[in-house]
């Protein structure tokens, strides 16, 4: 299928991408390609009765393996020693829209 | 015309396994930011979700209680959307298979008995929390909380009142601390409601458009805010105009329902199947295992209560109202009478432990020792203030009644009454050992003594019941 | 705790310091050990004292973490990969990170933010992707074996591309946790190496539960070391024809044929088999691991962690700059493609219609094996490594260098490519695949055809 303008800034909005123009055209072009690409994927035969396939094909695990009681994992340093904005604590953000920058 | 309205609900619950969901960070309320936090929860590249075992137990009780199926696989997803304090830009959650479908719930509310359709419960992780006023023109982000275990319970639109859906939730808190899976403790978020409401023609089977309402945080407001929103939805219909759906917050300042800022995007949150966790399972072997261990509930033992014991509706109602509380009951109805135990419980017990205390009391004063004490009280060894002093007494110091009574002398009963209908009661049992007193054998006087002591707990005041007992022998 | 004439790593890193800032320069490393990284000693293990570097998408304490991203330039994890710690715990010394394609997004590391690597044989051709770099460090020398990952044939590929031994082994075998994710269902860590028993102790090292990665198998890891002298008297090779059609150059047709009959001499049973999903593989790939690259890759949102840009506008700003400067272009044209087939309206069509597709092809490989093939063989990729800047223009032609390799992660089936030959001096890769959990009959028919093949075969 073949991707629209409109389309690609609704994904872009959805991913959090900001996109130029020229490169949202760039990136409209790429992704109908591979649409086009992959739209053959209808013709697998697919349709009726292949459930879709899960993790666990080959694995013989018991049902209750995978839940456990671990200790967290200890940080080597402090959790705002990577951030790019930490006080007293805190990672700070801009506010999001909506919110007045004093609460309320 | 009458109108109906048509409520639902959406409650989250956090589970009281004190650790996170998918790592194994503690989760504490009110610590400083940042401070559980792990690999897992901050989001980091890298760091995989792994299951904990406890907040899975947790919630398949409370699916089983709520009367669901649990399917033999249920799945994880993502739900995608951006939020700061949302790390991953996703969180876990069940979607397509949750772990609970279909249930039921019976309740009682003021119009009587009601049952309610329980949708699904799930489970998922919660979100941090934000900060907006801490710093000008910035958010802080805590992320203790992220990733702390919750069960979102859906219900049918089966409620028709604010008072029923405030009495469903309070069944429901109540139920949960039973079967110990959560605290609910709404102060700190441990229990979180939206409801969806809307109005139609008394009888009409029309599905009307619904209001959404969020960010409720007490049952009194959410009757309160279902009440408004239903008044304005009824005037609203009656003016002829069209109730749009929306999303309306609780303001909790102004105690009033406000519409939401729609400047919210198109919410496409793309679920997908989750691949770095496989399906939870449960085998039927675990199943009745689990169901095996559920505890009466609150409402079966209300019942139980009024028709077992004999006490009242009433009585039941608040003795009912924790687990510990009920339990506690029961253990001291097995040596005392059904009433006088509900009025030592909801009485002296309730005034010493405060309300929904007795898990602390039923440390400090087992049922057993309470029973000694009533028994005390009620043969009048002691009299029901005494008894009160001593009940603290025990409760403050854990030990047992008569030794309080030896203590503080409460025992050295000297009530010429009291001690008269002791004698009067030894003396009646032998009737032969009386006439051989008054032949002269003056040492059954002792043994006299002796039976009235033991009849008295220790408690007779020996030289006045010596002299009150020569007194009575010599009058015969 | 032993020391091996004090600190022999010290002198392997710096003879890849000295390469790397010479003119045959290869942009192997985005990061190399200091001396303060580097242990004293080591503790006795199968790996004590050996060299390795590890793929820059594998968290390493000490050594930044980049995924080669504008993005976390810089970025010090406060943790370490379980595969790593299992490297230490075995006595090998990291080295260095590794280039490689942004987040494990390519097959040419042409989409490495700090440039690509380049094939130590032929410094004007790709070294593939997305493993490149780990590739190109093993195949010159400077170092013996080296981590990758694997999601849709980034480490096979590459160590075809650059004549080395590399293993996807089974989805499960080895721990996740610690390794960037970019397509979680598909992605395992990998092991390059020069010879097959240099890429099966590396597997071997780092295989086995890890109780913080749920999708981590608790059984027993075989003794790879010894699959490698076992031979293939016995075993069934299935070939399926499907890999030997349209697109295939003839001269590495020709290689793997070679292959085939080095396996018959050598006493395997060669079987033609068919996988009738073979050509929906690529397009189901395509679609699985942009869907699950767009959600794993919303946690680069400049808030925890990595570059920030925007942050000065509102949050949306911060959300949208620092992604849009971060991100490459390659990873932006992932994140639009997965976040368009998850969308409302389109995930039946796209994302559940692969779901399916992986179904099938899966079954494809369960038909095989349940009818007697130990293994199947085929050409690891259809041409020999390509020029820089040759398919960079188009996608979809990059992606069908995959077109060989991408099953064995949608049927989470290990696989392993040795090299069978060369052409026109260019290395070409043969790739063995078993079913679930066959690692060891990898090895036994990788180590067969190294010997009758490889360089130093008669």
């Amino acid at each position: 299928m073949s991707l629209s303008a409109a389309d690609v800034l609704r994904i872009a909005n959805l991913a959090k991408l900001r996109l130029a123009s020229g490169e949202e055209e760039r990136l409209r072009e790429d992704t109908t390609n591979i649409l086009e690409f992959v739209d053959r994927l209808g013709e697998a035969g697919a349709e009726e009765g292949v459930a879709p396939t899960s993790l666990t094909d080959g694995r013989d695990d018991d049902a209750r393996e995978g839940r456990r009681r671990l200790e967290p994992d200890p940080l080597s340093h402090e959790p705002g020693a990577m951030a790019p904005q930490w006080e007293d604590g805190l990672f700070l953000v801009p506010p999001p829209s909506g919110v007045t920058p004093e609460g309320s | 015309m009458t109108w109906e309205a048509v409520i639902g609900l959406e409650v989250h619950v956090q589970l009281r396994s004190g650790r996170k969901l998918f790592c194994g960070d503690r989760v504490v309320f009110g610590d400083p930011p940042n401070t559980h936090v792990c690999p897992v929860c901050l989001g980091l590249p890298g760091a995989l979700p792994v299951l904990d075992r406890q907040a899975v137990d947790l919630a398949l009780r409370a699916a089983l209680a709520l009367g669901c199926t649990v399917p033999r696989t249920s799945t994880w997803a993502r739900k995608n959307y951006f939020y700061p304090d949302l790390p991953k830009g996703y969180q876990i959650t069940q979607f397509e298979h949750p772990m609970g479908i279909g249930g039921r719930v019976d309740f009682d509310s003021d119009g009587g008995a009601k049952s309610l359709r329980i949708r699904r419960i799930h489970v998922e992780e919660d979100a941090g929390k934000s900060l907006h006023a801490r710093r000008p023109g910035r958010t802080g982000i805590d992320l203790n909380r992220a990733g702390a275990p919750l069960v979102e319970i859906v219900t049918e639109p089966d409620l028709r009142s604010p008072g029923d859906a405030r009495a469903f939730l309070q069944s429901l808190k109540r139920d949960l601390a039973y079967l110990d899976v959560s605290d609910c403790n709404m102060e700190q978020g441990g229990l979180r409601v939206d409801a969806n409401v809307s109005v139609r023609r008394a009888g009409s089977a029309v599905l009307e458009a619904k209001v959404e309402i969020k960010n409720v945080n007490s049952f009194s407001y959410i009757e309160k805010a279902l009440t408004q929103e239903i008044a304005r939805q009824i005037e609203s219909r009656e003016a002829g105009s069209a109730v749009r759906a929306e999303t309306r917050v609780w303001d909790d300042r102004r105690r009033e329902l406000r519409t939401m800022r729609s400047k919210e995007e198109s919410s496409d949150y793309r679920y997908f199947p989750e691949p770095d966790l496989p399906p939870l399972a449960f085998g039927p072997e675990e199943l009745a295992a689990v169901r095996a261990t559920l505890p009466e509930l609150s409402r079966a033992r209300r019942r139980r209560f009024v028709s077992e014991f004999g006490v009242s509706t009433y009585a039941a109602g608040v003795l009912t109202r924790t687990r510990a509380w009920a339990d506690y009951f029961e253990a001291l109805a097995l040596d005392v009478a059904p009433g006088e135990a509900a009025n030592w419980i909801m009485g002296p017990i309730s005034a010493i432990v405060g309300e929904g205390g007795g898990s602390e009391a039923a440390i400090r004063v087992p049922p057993h020792r309470l029973a000694e004490l009533i028994a005390l009280v009620e043969s009048a060894a002691i009299s029901r203030s005494a008894g009160r002093t001593v009940l603290e007494a025990m409760a403050a110091e854990g030990v047992s009644a008569p030794e309080v009574v030896r203590r503080e002398g409460l025992g050295q009963v000297a009530d010429r009454q009291v001690l008269e209908g002791w004698i009067d009661t030894i003396l009646n049992e032998d009737e032969g050992a009386v006439a051989r007193y008054r032949a002269g054998e003056e040492q059954v006087l002792g043994h006299f003594m002796g039976r009235i002591m033991t009849l008295s707990a220790g408690r007779a005041h020996p030289t006045e019941v010596r002299r009150l007992l020569q007194e009575k022998l010599r009058e015969g | 705790m032993k020391s091996r004439g004090g600190r022999p790593w010290l002198a392997a890193r710096d003879q890849i310091r000295a390469s790397e800032a010479g003119p045959e320069s290869l942009n192997a490393f985005l990061a190399l050990a200091e001396d303060g990284d580097m242990p004293d000693s080591v503790p006795d293990g199968p790996l004590s004292g050996v060299p390795v570097a590890v793929k820059d998408n594998l968290v390493t304490a000490g050594l930044p973490t980049t995924c080669a991203s504008r993005l976390l330039e810089g970025y010090q994890s406060p943790f370490e990969a379980t595969a790593v710690r299992r490297l230490r715990a075995a006595g090998a010394v990291v080295i260095g990170k590794t280039n490689m394609d942004e987040f494990g997004m390519g097959s040419s590391n042409e989409h490495s933010a700090f440039g690509p690597a380049l094939n130590p044989v032929d410094r004007n051709r790709v070294p593939g992707g997305s493993s490149g770099g780990s590739a190109a460090a093993v195949a010159a020398g400077y170092v013996p074996i080296a981590l990758g990952s694997d999601t849709g044939g980034s480490v096979r590929q590459p160590a075809a591309f650059c004549g080395v031994v590399g293993v996807k082994p089974t989805y499960g075998r080895v721990s996740r946790y610690g390794l960037v994710a970019f397509a979680s269902s598909l992605d395992q860590v990998g092991a390059l190496g020069r010879t097959v028993y240099d890429a099966a102790r590396l597997l071997q090292a780092v295989s086995g539960h890890d109780p913080r990665d749920a999708t981590s198998s608790t059984r027993p890891v075989p003794d790879l070391r010894a699959a490698a002298s076992r031979g293939v008297g016995g075993l069934v090779v299935g070939i399926p024809d499907e890999y030997l059609r349209d697109g295939l150059d003839p001269a590495v047709r020709r290689c793997v044929d070679e292959g085939v009959e080095a396996l018959h001499d050598a006493g395997a049973e060669i079987r033609q088999v068919s996988l009738p999903h073979t050509r929906f593989a690529v397009p189901c790939y395509q679609v699985l691991a942009a869907a699950e690259a767009s959600s794993n890759l919303a946690r680069f949102d400049g808030v925890r962690y990595g570059r920030r840009s925007g942050g000065d506008g509102d949050l949306g700003d911060l959300y949208e700059v620092t992604r849009t400067e971060g991100f490459g272009r390659e990873v932006k044209r992932r994140i639009v493609l997965g976040t368009f087939v998850l969308s409302a309206g389109y995930q039946d069509r796209y994302y559940s219609q692969a779901q399916r597709v992986r179904a099938l092809i899966s079954a494809d490989f369960g038909r095989a094996f349940n009818d007697g093939v130990h293994a199947l063989f085929t050409p690891t990729t259809p041409t020999p490594a390509f020029r820089l800047g040759e398919r960079l223009g188009n996608p979809v032609q990059m992606y069908l260098s995959d077109v060989y390799t991408v099953h064995a992660n949608l049927s989470g089936i290990p696989a392993m490519s040795v090299p069978i030959g060369t052409v026109d001096g260019l290395p070409v890769g043969g790739q063995i695949m078993a079913p679930w959990w066959g690692e060891e009959t990898l090895v036994s028919i990788g180590a067969t055809l190294e010997a009758r093949l490889g360089e130093g075969a008669g």
